[in-house]
């Protein structure tokens, strides 16, 4: 059965922290202050989260994704590395400045597909394990 | 009756806060059952205006998406604290 599940990295995006608390289900991780004091506790040597979302083919953030990365990044005083993988793809969220002529400056999360993460094989495989069971974890 | 040493009362709490890569603790404590957006605007108007030891002013502080924590006191905190933390929950999207 699929269970959302999540992990943190570090600075040369290997994994410090496995996140698949008892509470997660098929389509959310719970609030977790464990979570967060992981991150904490980490500071500077955090780069990035990782977390999946069921099923496979390109996905995108939830809106409570989003206000997760926004409230993280706005304690933390800086950006962060989001991940989202599905079985067979990894997207990346990161937030960008939009310019207007018409209306001041702006920041957006704009989604792409991840290609050339450095290092999946120390995370990507054991974070589709804890999410899809053995059968997915390439 | 106060605790000697942070003068914080039985009923009351200290509030401890982290926004932009610091942490610090309101300057005066509040009721421990205080409601969540009660807290959430009195630390969000203390960040605004600088007054957190260890925390620089921010006139965009916005804790609208941090969770209130409590924390009854224990051996080696002999008072109630909370704590205002980012929350952390995801969710699935549609595609």
């Amino acid at each position: 059965m699929t269970m959302e599940a999540g992990v943190l990295l570090d600075l040369h995006l290997n994994p410090v922290y496995w996140h698949a608390p008892e509470d997660r289900t098929m389509g959310s991780l719970p609030d977790s202050r464990k979570l967060w004091d992981e991150i904490w506790t980490r500071k500077g040597g955090v780069a990035a989260f990782a977390h999946t979302h069921p099923g496979s083919g390109l996905t995108g953030p939830s809106g409570t994704d989003l206000t997760t990365f926004d409230a993280i990044e706005k304690a933390l005083g800086r950006s962060l590395i989001w991940l989202i993988a599905t079985s067979d793809r990894v997207v990346r969220c990161r937030r960008v400045r939009v310019d207007s002529t018409v209306a001041p400056p702006r920041m957006v999360w704009l989604t792409e597909e991840e290609l050339a993460l450095p290092n999946p094989s120390a995370w990507l495989p054991r974070l589709r394990e804890l999410s899809y069971g053995d059968k997915n974890n390439g | 009756m106060a605790d000697e040493q942070n003068d914080i009362l039985v009923g009351e709490a200290r509030v401890n806060v982290t926004w932009a890569g610091s942490n610090g603790d309101l300057d005066q404590p509040v009721a421990y059952d205080s409601g969540d957006a009660d807290i959430r605007q009195w630390v969000t108007e203390a960040v605004r205006n600088g007054t957190v030891p260890g925390i620089d002013a921010d006139d965009a502080a916005d804790f609208t998406d941090f969770v209130v924590d409590r924390f009854g006191p224990t051996d080696a905190r002999p008072w109630n604290l909370i704590q205002l933390r980012p929350k952390t929950p995801f969710g699935e999207s549609c595609k």
